[in-house]
């Protein structure tokens, strides 16, 4: 088999367009489904149900959909209520919702690992649940909520491909119109490939530092046992 | 006239990496008779315990029980050769091993721990296997707990069938890795009951311990180690009331100090 | 917007058609998948240097790279190689090859988790390495990873989805093919979300009972 770097090198612009507009959409995404984790993971720990069910159903129902179903979903069937929808608006919503919900399952984690005695003692010297959760949950959760989270991180970079469906033109709709040109060169599925490695690595590792900065850092086997402990 | 050894240890040395943490240990034990090795912490008195089972290789000596060598074969000329993997396990079937933190097999209720090396290893019928089973845990007192999951025990009742479990294949010695170090002080008693009723019935016992009060009772002889080495051997009313060496005296006090 | 319903009853049966396709390439890419992470668990113990590094390769790209392109690339990239192979047969090799990776990673954790003590006892009885195989870690490591296994099952039914992409007429694809025909695309989208939702709901149901029943056993 011949492998020629000319044909990568031609197809260069367009793989690069793709792969900025995978980084855009995931970066998006990926904030704000953190912004909105918090509130649903905080939802399904809370005491009352009208908080605790609704966050439930959200999280039960994108867990057990497949994302492109998903994104099905919100292209098709919200146009049919009238909301207008594009394929850049619905994508990100996509991937955000889809986020939200992964990411809110670590941070819900994360919470109840911190050891609830610690919990007990802040209210017993009288700090409110609010000042509680900032001033002794959130600070110390850091160790155990970025490992999954890095992991989610990559995860949803590896679920964005599937954006190339309704047209959004991320890395793999780039690459699959390269695919339309060299007729199926083998070199574009490397460069596809090597280009989403090097981006999910690069997030593992940008994570890993990170990591190595906060106060209760973890090794991830032990994170794991951990979160496999308290999931669900 | 004494009864002839049934274990003997002979200059017996290993090494992890570089720690050498047997150096050259000699021991007999006879038929019958009841061996405490204490130590500090790190002196090596488990290690050699599970030399004498060859759960743990040694790196030099030999271990014989009843006269087999255990695990490594010493040939004319002293060369060391490993034994087949069917001869260690002979031998293995020879010596009941209890553990500090129990092991019982946690997908399997008491009895099927109790039962499970008679059927498979000694090829014993179910029904016998299911009878013995009955015995040892009538002897343990915990016939109640036959169809129980170790989960649903206490530490002290998952010792007691741990100890029914290395009886079942009728040992001709017992070796006990500090039984009751891993149990709450309320648990201690019920497992060195069973013990002291297996030593009146006139079992070989090496017990790994720190409990004073059962060596002093039980124990026919006191092997002190400390560093790798045997300092000093004892019946324990000498051990206890006349050390001699200056290492027995400093372990004894800081032992003695402690609250239980 | 006015959902009508009828459109759903009509089209259930044929997405009935779509779901038992959907179960039988997941069936298959587990089982496949188990094969796989099994070979990949034994694999890194080898003493094979070649063998070791084609495995921390194979684990590395599968997953850090879009199941999607993995499975453009099985579909098309293997014919150019001379290999043609049919969609359904592509579909499952590129989910269970995906699929592997992880499970290898179940396995080895389920390995990892049995007391070594519980081995030294086994030993201790005389127990030969192939019993202790047998009778302490096999039956334990099944029922560890029985219920990661069952999730994975319910993310294969949800991957399986991507098949639709090289045109394998599993449930997704159905729908499509349905909305084709109908052009009622919110009821055709909702009810294939529905039909997801149940099986994977379900699997999580018995995910949990499998997990409760493992831990009463384990300490």
């Amino acid at each position: 088999m011949d492998f020629s770097l000319s044909i990568i090198v031609e197809a260069w612009p367009t793989f690069e367009a793709g792969l900025i507009t995978t980084v855009i959409f995931c970066s998006v995404a990926g904030v704000l489904g953190l912004v909105l984790a918090v509130p649903i993971a905080l939802a399904q720990l809370s005491r009352s149900w009208s908080w605790r069910v609704p966050a439930q159903v959200l999280v039960e129902i994108v867990r057990d959909t497949p994302f492109l179903v998903q994104v099905f979903v919100i292209y098709f069937v919200f146009p049919a209520t009238g909301v207008p929808m594009s394929s850049t608006v619905a994508g990100i919503l996509a991937l955000t919702i889809h986020g939200a919900v992964y990411f809110s399952e670590s941070i819900r984690g994360a919470i109840l690992s911190v050891p609830r005695g610690q919990v007990d003692a802040a209210r017993a010297a009288g700090m409110s649940y609010p000042l509680t959760l900032r001033r002794i949950v959130f600070p110390q959760m850091m160790g155990y909520v970025l490992p999954p989270i890095g992991n989610q991180i990559v995860g949803l970079i590896k679920d964005s491909a599937v954006l190339s469906i309704i047209s959004v033109p991320e890395l793999s709709m780039a690459f699959q119109n390269v695919l339309g040109t060299t007729f199926a060169a083998p070199e574009a599925f490397v460069a596809v490939a090597v280009l989403y490695w090097l981006l999910t690595s690069a997030v593992t590792l940008a994570m890993s530092r990170l990591e190595r900065l906060t106060p209760t850092h973890r090794s991830t086997e032990e994170m794991t046992s951990l979160l496999a402990k308290v999931d669900r | 006239m004494t009864p002839p050894p049934i274990i003997r240890v002979r200059n017996l040395h290993k090494w992890f990496g570089d720690a050498h943490v047997l150096k050259g240990i000699d021991l007999e034990v006879k038929a019958g008779e009841k061996v405490c090795i204490m130590g500090p912490s790190g002196s090596g008195k488990s290690t050699l315990l599970r030399c004498l089972n060859f759960l743990e290789e040694s790196s030099k000596g030999i271990v014989l029980l009843d006269d087999h060598p255990v695990g490594y074969i010493e040939d004319a000329d002293g060369k060391r050769r490993r034994d087949s993997e069917a001869n260690i396990n002979r031998l293995r079937a020879r010596m009941g091993m209890v553990f500090q933190s129990f092991n019982l097999w946690t997908h399997m209720t008491a009895a099927a721990n109790i039962m499970e090396a008679p059927i498979h290893v000694g090829g014993l019928s179910r029904q016998a296997a299911d009878e013995k089973a009955r015995k040892l845990l009538k002897l343990v007192g915990l016939e109640d707990k036959k169809d129980a999951y170790p989960a649903r025990l206490s530490g002290g009742q998952q010792q007691r069938i741990a100890i029914a479990r290395a009886l079942a294949m009728d040992p001709e010695v017992m070796l006990f890795d500090e039984p009751t170090s891993a149990l709450d002080p309320e648990l201690v008693g019920e497992v060195l009951a069973v013990m002291s009723e297996l030593a009146r019935g006139g079992m070989t016992m090496i017990v790994v311990t720190h409990d004073m009060g059962f060596a002093r009772a039980v124990a026919d002889r006191i092997v002190f180690m400390d560093h790798g080495q045997v300092v000093e051997e004892a019946p324990p009313s000498v051990f206890f009331e006349q050390p001699k060496n200056e290492r027995t005296i400093q372990f004894l006090a800081k032992i003695s100090s402690r609250p239980f | 917007m006015t959902l009508e319903w009828k459109y759903v009853t009509q089209a259930l049966p044929f997405l009935w058609e779509g779901t038992l396709v959907t179960v039988a390439a997941s069936v298959l890419a587990l089982v496949l998948g188990l094969l796989v992470g099994i070979f990949v668990v034994l694999g890194r113990r080898s003493r094979f240097k070649v063998l070791r590094g084609l495995i921390i390769a194979y684990m590395s790209v599968v997953r850090g790279t879009p199941l999607f392109i993995q499975i453009l690339i099985v579909y098309y990239a293997l014919p150019a190689l001379g290999l043609d192979i049919p969609r359904f047969e592509a579909g499952v090799i590129a989910l269970s090859l995906n699929s592997g990776a992880y499970i290898s990673e179940m396995i080895r954790g389920g390995l990892m988790a049995i007391p070594k003590g519980q081995l030294d006892a086994a030993k201790a009885c005389g127990m030969r390495s192939s019993l202790i195989w047998r009778r302490i870690t096999l039956p334990q490591v099944l029922v560890l990873i029985l219920p990661p296994l069952t999730m994975e099952f319910t993310g294969l039914l949800k991957s399986s989805a991507l098949l639709s992409v090289i045109g394998l007429v599993e449930l997704t694809r159905r729908a499509q093919q349905v909305i084709g025909e109908t052009l009622r695309s919110p009821e055709v989208w909702l009810t294939t979300a529905a039909l997801y939702f149940v099986m994977c709901f379900a699997l999580g149901a018995v995910t949990r009972r499998l997990e409760k029943s493992a831990a009463a056993y384990r300490l």
